[in-house]
């Protein structure tokens, strides 16, 4: 045993297999990025900020079925909705609580139009808590901004479903 | 008794039941649509199949008679696969727009669909759309969710007593529909709405209001009328959204009328959420403080006997009870609690309740109406009797015209000469009255409100303690109080009167005599004013407050407890199930406030100590939700003095009695459809 | 000669109880009293109630109206004694099963042997009055008819003391307006008193409550119109002809692809062949060419030509190859037909005569007609026959009345003996699998391919 480690601090082999592996490494492609300039790839399935989508004729897809509502954990959607002069059910406020949200994804599940969806934005720190509470305009514009994103994410996860 | 073997369980059960209710017994849930207890029998979902020994096929156990020896199965594969069958059927033309419905989550269709349905519709055709029907205000239809089984026309027709609405076409194309496209026109109309298992029929007020799961339900008792329905007050937030029955046999079964459940949303308009004050004919916001100086310097100042108080319809006991003391306290003895002179005697709880009890009404083989149109003062009532006259067909007479009641009656005369003339047995009425075994007379308030209303009154009771019919087992005499308020008031004694004069309260009242007057929750009073000093306290900004000088803002009966003993007396606890708006206090504080200031001194420590006395109070208690043990006595009152003249039943405005119905904009809508019906009547 | 050895085979011209079916004797009272109509009427009543019933039990005579009930048992269902509230006695003749016909024909030409057995059975069961359900589209049979029972009235053959035999009856013709529905006998009391045509729920039977919620005997206008001759010749009489349980003569109703269609008056039991062959003068295109039969109106499943070959056209041997005797109506389909569009087509009227009263007909008519039209233009997939196959079985059972099983029955015979033809037709992929965009609430057999 004693003779082992003896050897082993002659010849420096612990040394020699270290640098080995570093010269490996060099030769592999690089594993970091640089973040804010390079960003990583993102599953079609990512969690991240939410946002209410429309359909293609500018209607807004929320029917305020208020799924999302009663089954999201943390309790961080508050809906409120009335019957629109043309007898469509559509919410007067949609609001997301994204300090309460706990990006589990039951929402995005549960909604039976697809409107509210988590999309891969999750770069949305905000210098104040008050941004952080999301109204119905801020989640529809996330929604316009996102759509052909998570128009495609979902045409992905599709068969899955 | 007979035995019956469901899933190899033996049990006993009563003749005449059905399958279905001797499973329900034995404790195994059979899913089912059409089938409602208080309806007839249809049998036409097919959902509740189960196998019966001996039958090839299985058999509809809602329809199917228990008879001795029958042997049930509800759990083999065989009726699995059958219910699973008709299932599919139903949802196969079924909508799946469960997401935009507002039966969602209290859905029959949806519950069973879980046990039973598949999570695939093999159904690739294109499902049936159907045109959505006009019903009324009440019910919104989309009759493309319908599964046809006709608990709503079986309820129009025979709890309701309209035959307006009903299936059309064939097959495929069978459609409820109220044929000619107008409003139902019955006071329980929107029952078919909790009827209806399936999101067809949904409340059109409450469309897309809210989720059944995020509302904070409380049950309590309405005071719409003085029948004390049994109901569930859904709030969300301060919001009362909306108002269900609650099942008790004994009262409203499980119907309540459409402005116990639709005047709800008059407890969001027309609040009074700050006390006011009158500055040069203005009202001007104040405080509490500055209110209840200017209040009590009004009190000090004023000759104690020019004052004059009197109580809403929709008054608590406790609130009438601090009242009484704050009066007492002050030494003012003018009050009352009636909106218009009628007759009273207070003497004997058996004198002014409904002593048949409205689940005696089922048992009576003759009903005499006098001067009452049960289907506007008490439509629950009216709802008994009707289901008495479909069981039975119990001749019904009536003493003056009230007209459509639902079901047939005879008029035996428009005058109080008959009334006297049926006392007297002079007639055919007291013929047939004095032949039948267990006869009902109910007496309204407007046959009290005669100037021969003493005599009415005093003399029918004489002729049936004559004849025996108030003893221990059948008390046949009965009044139909209107307001929920009363017979608490009359118990509490919340009225001045003498044996002489009834209605001292309204003589002075009506020449002026009075020069303040305290009025709680009076939106009803008929009065005209002239230079009263008038404080108003209650909720809403209604007929009273429009004249008032201070206005004190206290809440609704939603906002907090109270007692009430409905028409029978029976004594119900209605719950605080929301909080008042803006700065308003509970009555009872708002009377503490004012003691404190006149007397240094708290009229109740606490609400313990108010209900505690207000049960003291109360004659002839015994508990809640039961019959008072009323005392039978031979009292001699006065008879009193006959006047020849002419029973007239007044017309009470049903959708606008009160002042939360007159906020509502469904009970205006109501009355708005119900107006251009009769129009269209006269019309064609 | 050929006509000779027919005439043996055939039932005997005496044993004929309707001998003006052609109406080579003329219809109207005076001709039928030569037919020994209301010879001995009087006699037969005086015989008293329990004779004439324990007579039509002896008789074994069945229902004919289709489901073959005995008629004896049924009226001895009828209370014995008249109660607080009156018998009825309510003729059947909403006779609109696809492929029947023989009511028609005895309300046109035997219409008096139909009124005396209305008088008889009346008096059997303590009805003094008798309604006579026609269907709408039977309007000038039933002109006929009242026609008929006004002579019969000015005869005094019925009305205050009938024939003398102290016995009051009234007979009232109610005219249908064309609903199949009204032909189950709960649905037609409904539409007499005056409702839409549904079918009640049994129990309580209508022999106890029925018109009116009093006791109602309901029969066909065929099993009434037997009666008179059955008490007149005798119960043993009517039961040698026939097989056991399956006793007497029974007017067939042969149409569809035969080069003569007929009604013809036949002994229970005789062999289908013999029966399409001899009276109906053969299949078109001959024996060879036949596809299949419908032995008993559309209601019946079909039965394949094997089974053809030898089957004996009565309840129990029908039943016994999965199909019923029925009203007798005998659709001969030969090759030349589509069997799949036929059964689509009967598949239809029952979608369209649904009543709409109970889930499983209400839903599962449409449906199975919907698939049967999509299989015959071959559209559907092999998934779809299964399904079809459940939806059937779905239904039958299930329901209020037996117009369940009548929708359903047809289609299971279809599937039961043409599968491999269905099959074959079967060879379309759902397009929901081609186009994946298709949102599916679309039909799908209605988008262009």
């Amino acid at each position: 045993m004693k003779l082992n480690r003896f050897f082993k601090i002659i010849f420096l082999s612990e040394f020699v297999k270290a640098i080995i592996i570093a010269i490996k490494e060099i030769l592999k492609k690089k594993k970091t990025i640089n973040y804010p300039f390079e960003k990583g790839k993102i599953s079609p399935r990512f969690r991240g900020e939410h946002a209410l989508r429309r359909y293609p004729n500018g209607e807004e897809r929320c029917i305020a079925c208020k799924l999302c509502e009663a089954v999201c954990p943390a309790q961080a959607i508050t809906i409120e909705n009335e019957e629109r002069p043309d007898g469509s059910r559509k919410t007067t406020r949609y609001d997301i609580d994204m300090i309460k949200c706990i990006y589990c994804g039951l929402c995005e599940e549960s909604c039976p139009v697809d409107a509210i969806v988590q999309g891969p934005n999750f770069e949305f720190s905000t210098e104040t808590r008050e941004e952080l509470y999301y109204n119905k305009e801020k989640l529809l514009e996330n929604g316009d901004r996102w759509e052909s994103v998570l128009a495609e994410n979902i045409k992905l996860d599709k068969p899955y479903r | 008794m007979p035995k019956i073997i469901i899933n190899d369980k033996e049990i006993e059960f009563e003749n005449g039941m059905t399958v279905l209710q001797a499973c329900e017994l034995a404790g195994f849930e059979i899913p089912r649509f059409c089938y409602h207890e208080r309806l007839s029998i249809a049998g036409n979902c097919r959902m509740c199949l189960v196998e019966m020994e001996k039958s090839p096929k299985p058999i509809a156990s809602c329809a199917m008679p228990a008879t001795d020896g029958m042997n049930i199965k509800t759990n083999t594969s065989m009726v699995e696969k059958a219910r699973k069958g008709v299932m599919e059927f139903l949802l196969a033309n079924h909508p799946l727009d469960c997401p935009v419905c507002d039966q969602g989550g209290e859905c029959d269709l949806q519950d069973q669909s879980l046990y039973y349905g598949f999570d695939k519709s093999r159904f690739k055709e294109n499902k049936r759309e159907v045109k959505d029907k006009y019903m009324g205000p009440l019910i919104k239809t989309i009759m493309t969710r319908c599964i046809h089984c006709t608990r709503c026309v079986r309820f129009a027709t025979e709890v309701g007593g309209v035959t307006e609405l009903g299936a059309i076409g064939r097959g495929e194309n069978m459609e409820i529909t109220t044929y000619l496209e107008k409003s139902m026109e019955s006071e329980l109309s929107a029952n078919v709405i909790d009827l209806c298992p399936v999101g067809a029929l949904t409340s059109k007020p409450y469309a897309f209001e809210a989720r059944p799961w995020e509302l904070k339900k409380t049950e309590t008792i309405d005071v719409m009328d003085s029948v004390g329905s049994n109901i569930r007050v859904d709030t969300y937030g301060w919001e009362v959204k909306r108002i269900l029955p609650r099942l008790n046999n004994n009262i409203n079964e499980e119907w309540i009328s459409d402005k116990t459940r639709y005047a709800c949303d008059g407890l969001l308009k027309q609040r009074l959420d700050k006390p006011y004050k009158r500055e040069n004919g203005k009202l001007v916001e104040s405080t509490w403080d500055e209110i209840i100086n200017i209040v009590c310097s009004k009190i000090k100042e004023t000759e104690k006997n020019l004052v004059a108080a009197h109580v809403g319809d929709m008054q608590s006991m406790e609130t009438i009870n601090s009242f009484k003391s704050l009066l007492d306290s002050i030494g003012v003895n003018n009050y009352d609690f009636r909106e218009k002179p009628f007759y009273i005697n207070p003497e004997n709880k058996i004198n002014y309740i409904f002593n048949t009890s409205i689940k005696g009404i089922e048992e009576s083989d003759c009903i005499v109406l006098v001067g009452s149109n049960p289907r506007h003062e008490a439509t629950m009532v009216n709802a008994r009797i009707r289901k008495n006259f479909v069981n039975k067909k119990t001749s019904i007479l009536s003493f003056g015209n009230p007209g459509d009641l639902t079901y047939d009656y005879t008029i035996v005369g428009n005058t109080t000469e008959d009334i006297k003339k049926f006392v007297n047995k002079q007639n055919k009425a007291s013929e047939i009255f004095l032949k039948s075994k267990k006869p009902i007379i109910i007496i309204g308030e407007s046959a009290l409100e005669l100037e021969s209303g003493q005599f009415i009154l005093e003399s029918i009771k004489k002729f049936l303690l004559d004849n025996n019919f108030i003893n221990e087992k059948w008390n046949a005499f009965n009044i139909l109080i209107q307001n929920a308020s009363s017979i608490g008031a009359i118990d509490i004694g919340f009225l001045k009167i003498s044996k002489k004069n009834n209605f001292e309260f309204f003589n002075k009242l009506n020449n002026h005599q009075f020069s303040l007057l305290y009025l709680v929750g009076s939106d009803n009073l008929d009065f005209t004013k002239k230079d009263e000093f008038i404080i108003y306290q209650g909720s809403h900004g209604d007929r009273t407050a429009q004249i008032a000088d201070i206005i004190l803002p206290s809440p609704a009966f939603t906002e907090q407890n109270g007692l009430f003993i409905n028409l029978e007396g029976r004594l119900q606890k209605s719950i605080k199930s929301t909080y008042p708006p803006g700065v308003a206090k509970e009555d009872w504080r708002i009377f503490n406030l004012i003691s404190r200031h006149l007397n240094n001194q708290d009229l109740f420590k606490n609400f313990k100590e108010l209900r505690d006395n207000t049960l003291k109070k109360i004659k002839d208690h015994s508990d809640f939700d039961v019959l008072p043990k009323t005392k039978i006595s031979q009292e001699n009152s006065e008879i009193g003095s006959f006047t020849n003249e002419s029973v007239l039943i007044k017309a009470i405005d049903y959708y606008f009695s009160n002042s939360i119905a007159r906020s509502s904009k469904t009970m205006s809508d109501c009355r708005a459809a119900r107006s251009k019906n009769l129009k269209n009547q006269t019309g064609t | 000669m050929k006509t000779k050895l027919m005439e043996q085979i055939m039932l005997k011209e005496e044993d004929k109880i309707f001998k003006n079916l052609y109406n080579n004797l003329g219809w109207t009272l005076e001709e039928s009293l030569k037919r020994s109509d209301w010879s001995n009427t009087k006699d037969i009543i005086s015989k008293g109630r329990e004779w004439i019933i324990n007579e039509i039990k002896t008789s074994e005579l069945r229902g004919r109206g289709g489901a073959g009930f005995p008629t004896g048992v049924k009226w001895s269902f009828a209370p014995k004694k008249v109660g607080s509230r009156p018998h009825y006695l309510v003729i059947n003749a909403d006779e609109s099963e696809p492929g029947t016909c023989k009511d028609r024909d005895i309300m046109r030409f035997e219409p008096q042997k139909l009124i005396e057995g209305c008088l008889i059975t009346s008096f059997a069961v303590n009805a003094h009055t008798c309604y006579i359900y026609i269907r709408g589209e039977y309007f000038n049979e039933g002109r006929r008819l009242q026609k008929a029972i006004d002579e019969a009235y000015e005869k005094k053959f019925i009305g205050k003391n009938a024939c003398n035999s102290g016995w009051d009856l009234d007979i009232h013709i109610h005219f249908g307006a064309g609903a199949y529905i009204c032909g189950e006998e709960t649905a037609l009391l409904e539409s007499l008193e005056g409702n839409k045509g549904q079918p009640r729920l049994k129990p309580p039977f209508p022999a106890l409550v029925g018109l009116y919620g009093c006791p109602t005997i309901v029969n066909n206008v065929e099993t009434i119109a037997v009666v008179p001759t059955i008490l007149r010749k005798g119960a043993k009489w009517f039961a040698s002809i026939g097989r056991p349980k399956n006793t007497g003569t029974k007017i067939f109703c042969i149409s569809g692809n035969v080069n003569n269609p007929c009604n013809v008056e036949e002994e229970m039991g005789i062999s289908l062949k013999e029966l399409v062959e001899k009276h109906a003068g053969g299949v078109t295109g001959g024996w060879k060419n036949l596809q299949a039969i419908i032995p008993g109106g559309s209601s019946m499943p079909l039965i394949p030509k094997e089974t053809c070959e030898t089957i004996k056209m009565d309840f129990d041997s029908l039943i016994a190859a999965k199909s019923g005797l029925g009203t007798a109506g005998v659709v001969v389909i030969n090759k030349d037909q589509d069997i799949v569009k036929c059964m689509a087509r009967i598949a239809k009227f029952y979608k369209h005569e649904s009543c709409g009263q109970c889930t499983p007909c209400r839903e599962g008519s449409g449906w199975m007609w919907r698939i049967l039209e999509r299989t015959a233009k071959g559209e559907a997939t092999f998934k779809d026959i299964d399904l079809l196959s459940d939806v059937t079985k779905q239904i039958e059972g299930h329901t209020i009345c037996a117009f369940g099983e009548g929708s359903a029955w047809p289609v299971q015979g279809l599937l039961r003996h043409f599968r491999k033809e269905i099959d074959k037709r079967c060879f379309s992929e759902p397009l929901i699998k081609k186009k994946r965009d298709i949102p599916y609430l679309v039909d799908q057999h209605l988008l262009e391919k």
